[in-house]
């Protein structure tokens, strides 16, 4: 009885998710490279493929319900990946984290040297890390479009909003940004839609016309659907996405500055307890934090700054972080538990996932969020 | 498949114990109901699946076993006992690695964006920050030189090294505060890590030095109204060749022009010169007499990131004219 139950639920859960995909291949997939992960509703976990230029979207059946959360922290997590991987320590580099926030399930993906082999592992709720075995599994791969002299060969983040997919990427030679789009239903050979993308650099009061998006986030405001992005120079950035036409240049409007010498990783959002949205962005430092004892850091961002109103509070008017202080303007101030974090991704509106690096030894755990 | 049977041919002599081997499919099988492999004496398994096949069993690593390595393979006997065997896998005989520069002489503009670095071999990923250092003619070391980006051709073999534009790009507070990366006028000091590993795990072997040489600043976009070239002419195969006034990207010159006869694009090779101060294009077949162009990707840069539709460092104070022109015409006479 256990058993017909659990196939009716697996049937049940993947007809749901059905209008995700159209026409998937089931088995047969090899993931040559990897630069990010994302999840999309019921399980529906995007691959950043640079090597391929593409985006992969796996139907993993995971939907559920929420019981994957991790229940205590992993301890040097790195050693236990690298011994699965046959590698030393040293050896492996994880390219980036993601939740499955249909089951609180945490998804790594791991890179090994020398060969550069990739592979994507996941991490329960007993804290055992196990590789995602893809043989059973759907997917679709969608080939981004590249430039007239160029392909895209780095795909820097990827999500899911609604009825379609972005991705931000850039082509190897071009010190250009672009944002593609994907229409779902999800099928292989897809055509993807492409913007180039420029904004103004709050530093020095210019347009930023090259820089590339690191990290974003899908926003939905009264005024329409936004990429809301983060560069290296770290302006916050959004663009509108509604109603352009593929092949278009999308202006994008600086909203926050958080100072130089940072390098955005990732963004998330969410609400507080108050029901007060905000936006995390976790952060590299170049140099020593002047707050903390860990070049990687994070704040957040009251989402109030996102609905700025332009000319007067956007571009060279946006607000901008005061780095002499720990908080300031009100709205921006550090996440204390993201000092040290390597990669970071929302569990719940209360929590976050983050990998932290210690020493050179990485620990995986749930931390609160303020 | 591919990759275990390279892997297969690369089994030692020690490897093939009789109770436990590399089968055709490159998984590791043995006589018993279970087992376990492990990277030399690590205390956790590699990641696989372990299938049973009447008195055998058979594991299917999740990632290719790696040539070089050690792996301890516990096997359970129908006895119940647990027995060890180790495999060795050699390494292949391959011959080092090498790298070269681009463009060569690496002769560059102060706000020079970027530089290709390649190598004879696909090259371990991950590292290239702890594996390439730039040094001042002092022999002080440029902290933060590069964008952490890390680039890499679909063939692992060239590496996009971008010189940081945050400090390459004037008044960004990176660059207010550290200064550029490269110092007008001066020699400068590339050197890459003989630890750096080819994808088999063959390192470089000897320290590899370049000198890169800035000169001033170029804020100004490519015009190839300055370009000089001349016609080919019809019924031969005579290489069209076009002399730049500057270094032009190396990498983006490989696809950026296009030779058209009339409106059909012409086959042929292309061939760019290491100091990428030229391009050549031999056709398949003879040309043809009339009327040709060329046609340029205006997203084709200089060494600085100027492109044919403005330069790098945009001031809104002080715009800078496009260059119109993208199609160079000429005719193929007899």
């Amino acid at each position: 009885m256990k058993a017909l139950c659990l196939s009716l639920l697996i049937v049940t859960t993947l007809g749901a998710s059905a209008a995700l995909l159209e026409s998937p291949q089931t088995g047969g997939l090899q993931i040559q490279s990897l630069s990010s992960l994302s999840f999309g509703p019921e399980g529906l976990l995007l691959v950043a493929e640079p090597a391929s230029a593409s985006v992969v979207a796996i139907q993993t059946g995971e939907a559920g319900p929420k019981k994957e959360r991790l229940a205590k922290p992993v301890a040097d997590i790195g050693a236990q990946i690298a011994a699965g991987l046959g590698a030393k320590k040293e050896d492996i580099t994880i390219k980036d984290l993601a939740v499955n926030p249909a089951s609180g399930r945490i998804y790594l993906g791991v890179q090994r040297r020398p060969d550069n082999a990739v592979l994507i592992v996941s991490v329960g709720a007993e804290g055992k890390v196990a590789p995602l075995n893809l043989a059973p599994l759907s997917w679709v791969r969608i080939t981004l479009p590249g430039g007239t002299a160029s392909k895209v060969t780095n795909i820097t983040d990827v999500a899911f909003d609604k009825d379609r997919v972005f991705a931000t990427g850039t082509c190897n030679e071009e010190f250009a940004s672009r944002i593609f789009t994907i229409p779902v239903p999800l099928k292989n050979g897809a055509t993807a839609s492409v913007f180039s993308a420029e904004t103004y650099h709050v530093a020095h009061r210019k347009w930023e016309t090259k820089a590339p998006i690191q990290s974003f986030i899908p926003y939905q405001s009264k005024e329409g659907t936004f990429v809301v992005g983060a560069f290296a120079c770290t302006p916050v950035a959004k663009f509108r996405v509604d109603d352009i036409q593929s092949g278009a240049q999308v202006k994008g409007v600086s909203m926050v500055e958080l100072g130089s010498g940072n390098r955005p990783l990732d963004l998330f959002s969410y609400s507080d307890k108050s029901g007060k949205e905000w936006l995390v962005v976790h952060t590299q430092r170049f140099k020593q934090n002047a707050f903390g004892p860990s070049k990687m850091w994070g704040a957040r961002i009251s989402m109030d700054y996102l609905d700025a109103k332009a000319p007067e509070q956007t571009n060279e008017n946006a607000a901008r972080r005061d780095e002499k202080e720990a908080k300031g303007p009100e709205g921006i101030e550090i996440v204390d538990a993201l000092f040290g974090a390597v990669q970071v991704d929302k569990l719940s509106d209360t929590e976050a996932v983050v990998l932290r690096d210690i020493e050179g030894i990485l620990s995986l755990e749930v931390a609160a969020l303020p | 498949m591919k990759r275990w049977l390279s892997v297969l041919s690369l089994v030692c002599s020690i490897a093939c114990a009789d109770d436990v081997r590399v089968n055709e499919a490159g998984k590791i099988e043995a006589y018993g109901s279970d087992l376990r492999v492990f990277r030399d004496d690590a205390t956790e398994p590699l990641f696989g699946s372990v299938v049973k096949e009447r008195d055998k069993v058979c594991f299917a690593a999740a990632l290719p076993l790696v040539p070089g390595e050690t792996y301890r393979v516990e096997y359970r006997s129908s006895d119940g006992s647990w027995s060890t065997k180790r495999l060795k896998f050699k390494n292949p005989a391959t011959v080092a690695p090498t790298v070269s520069i681009s463009p060569s002489p690496t002769v560059l503009p102060a706000n020079a964006l970027k530089i290709y670095l390649h190598f004879s071999q696909p090259m371990e990923q991950g590292v290239f920050l702890d594996r390439i250092t730039l040094q001042r003619q002092d022999g002080s070391v440029v902290q933060g030189a590069f964008r952490e980006t890390e680039l890499w051709s679909p063939d692992g073999k060239r590496l996009t090294l971008w010189l940081h534009p945050g400090r390459q790009k004037t008044g960004v507070n990176l660059n207010t505060d550290e200064g550029p990366v490269l110092q007008e006028h001066q020699p400068h000091t590339l050197k890459i890590a003989a630890n750096w590993r080819s994808n088999t795990g063959m390192a470089l072997g000897g320290e590899t030095v370049f000198t890169l040489a800035a000169g001033t600043v170029d804020h100004t976009c490519p015009d190839p109204q300055r370009w000089q070239f001349t016609a080919p002419k019809a019924g031969t195969r005579d290489s069209l060749t076009i002399t730049f006034d500057e270094p032009l990207d190396p990498a983006m010159l490989v696809a950026a022009l296009k030779v058209k006869d009339r409106e059909a694009e012409i086959a042929g090779a292309v061939t760019v010169p290491p100091d990428a101060r030229a391009w050549s294009f031999t056709p398949s077949a003879g040309w043809k007499s009339g009327p040709h162009s060329l046609q340029i990707d205006p997203l084709l840069e200089d060494l600085a990131g100027n492109n044919l539709l403005g330069p790098f460092e945009v001031d809104r104070e002080a715009p800078t004219k496009a260059v119109k022109t993208t199609t160079l015409r000429f005719e193929v006479g007899s």
